[in-house]
């Protein structure tokens, strides 16, 4: 069992790291630990800059280093993965006190970015009975599994930073990891495509002839033959990107 | 089973180590944290590594010498990724990289004292016990000792021979550490039980004040640490030796002269 004392160095020298604020600690010699102060927040801060490059870049290396210190100081960082820290990152930042010094996109912005992240390290799924969407009417849809639909309130996607507040509006876009070369790619949508990936997504199963009916069912004041038109030309880029698939009943 | 020289397994240089020829390393080694619950574009290059390489682990966070509990969700995780690899050797860092409930990411010194000596034993047993394997324990750089009653070389002997573990030779550790604390490097090494050595790891270290050394793992390996292990690899039952660099990657025209420096010293070593 380890001594009060033992513990107790530890632990100054962990507060030490995380803060840089001086602690009580016998050392052989006091003029290296700032060595670990330097060394700790450097992983820390390291791996924030290369996770979030939009929000570095829109908040600037002083104010995003400054609220790196305050998150690793304050906030128990509890994943031994260091590359899923962002993710705690951005979930302090949405409860972060402090939140009004810093612009009000931001906490939006962090989670957009760590879906980047979340969607391009997704554990792979088996996707061996997924085959090309053909509009077989007895065929289950299936969405892409590394799939994540969002509706922004900013246009990060659109425009530069400084109007991301003037144009503040509802962006619906879909991040999806592409089967083959395993890149993320991000895709706009309307409101009605953002509702239709929303639909298949949330169905266990459902095939197209249902899907259809459904559709129908919905919109009773669309002209059918509009609305399968619409439905059709949506869901045939959806297969060409790689985002819609069949698997067969 | 892992021999010879081996090199480690970052993402920046992913694609040259697969096809990599002239000299082909012997083995990789990897951080089983940066590739658990990881799917996708490096998982995929994962695989392809896998394919060729036998492949050494090297964790970075199971702080073995925490006041924290052992974390046996994640020890789970780390015994699932070993059995699906076939990986073979399992090393870790004799230091403590969490505390007070949060992880610090980066290697603290653990204090030098009777009390963690017998506090790491417990916990080495308790983590081989749950893997099933042996773990190696590497000797770690420190820039300051912390509250130590005892000698850095007592500590680590005392930790080796009671859990029975296995001993990861940082030979570079060495270097910087008998540079930083005035010690010879090869009076602390004959004082380690030499007969636990099961893995060896080489790297480069960067000099940032007249008497500070920082083990940094991102330039080449310098003569005197090669000398170093010219001397000590006799003494030891051949293990496999890891060439460690984890950023500031050079052309592999240099890495590969290091591989083949470091083979020519374990089929040669006086």
């Amino acid at each position: 069992m380890l001594k009060p004392k033992t513990i107790a160095q530890q632990s100054n020298l962990a507060k030490y790291s995380r803060s840089g604020e001086p602690q009580d600690l016998i050392l052989s010699k006091p003029e290296n630990v700032y060595q670990y102060r330097r060394l700790v927040f450097n992983v820390v801060l390291g791996i924030l800059k290369q996770a979030y490059p939009i929000a570095l870049k829109a908040i600037g290396h002083e104010k995003f280093s400054d609220l790196s210190n305050q998150f690793f100081k304050f906030y128990n960082c509890q994943s031994p993965q260091v590359w899923k820290l962002p993710l705690e990152f951005s979930n302090w930042f949405k409860a972060f006190s402090g939140k009004k010094d810093y612009p009000e996109y931001l906490s939006e912005l962090l989670y957009f970015e760590w879906l980047e992240i979340q969607i391009h390290t997704q554990q792979n799924e088996d996707v061996s009975n997924f085959s090309v969407f053909n509009f077989n009417e007895q065929s289950n849809l299936k969405l892409n599994p590394y799939i994540f639909s969002i509706l922004l309130g900013y246009p990060f996607h659109k425009t530069q930073k400084e109007n991301w507040i003037q144009e503040k509006g509802q962006f619906p876009i879909i991040i999806y990891r592409d089967f083959n070369d395993h890149q993320v790619r991000f895709m706009a949508v309307s409101q009605f495509g953002f509702g239709i990936i929303g639909f298949i997504k949330s169905a266990e199963e459902i095939n197209y002839k249902e899907f259809v009916e459904i559709l129908k069912s919905q919109n009773p004041n669309i002209q059918f033959e509009i609305l399968q038109n619409q439905v059709t030309t949506f869901l045939k880029e959806l297969s060409q990107k790689g985002i819609l698939f069949e698997i067969a009943n | 089973m892992i021999k010879g020289v081996g090199i480690g397994f970052r993402r920046d240089i992913a694609d040259e180590l697969i096809g990599m020829k002239n000299p082909v390393p012997n083995f990789i080694e990897l951080a089983p944290e940066n590739w658990i619950e990881m799917g996708g574009y490096w998982r995929a290059k994962l695989d392809e590594a896998a394919e060729i390489f036998s492949i050494s682990s090297h964790g970075l966070s199971l702080s073995i010498g925490s006041p924290d509990p052992l974390d046996f969700d994640f020890l789970k995780k780390i015994k699932s990724f070993i059995k699906q690899y076939n990986i073979q050797i399992y090393s870790e860092h004799l230091s403590y990289s969490k505390c007070d409930n949060a992880h610090l990411y980066d290697l603290l010194p653990i204090p030098f004292t009777q009390d963690a000596v017998n506090h790491i034993v417990n916990r080495i047993k308790t983590v081989q016990d749950f893997l099933e394997m042996p773990l190696a324990i590497e000797n770690v750089s420190y820039y300051t000792a912390v509250a130590a009653e005892m000698k850095e070389h007592e500590f680590i002997s005392q930790i080796v021979e009671q859990s029975g573990c296995n001993l990861l030779l940082d030979v570079n550790n060495v270097f910087v550490n008998a540079f930083n604390h005035g010690y010879n490097a090869k009076d602390f090494i004959n004082k380690l039980p030499l007969q636990k050595v099961s893995y060896i790891h080489m790297a480069g270290h960067e000099k940032i004040a007249d008497n500070l050394i920082i083990d940094t793992h991102g330039q080449d390996i310098i003569p005197p640490v090669y000398e170093l292990l010219q001397w000590v690899y006799p003494k030891l039952k051949k293990p496999p030796v890891l060439l460690e660099r984890d950023f500031n990657f050079p052309q592999m025209d240099v890495l590969k002269t290091e591989l083949n420096t470091l083979q020519s010293i374990i089929k040669n070593p006086n």
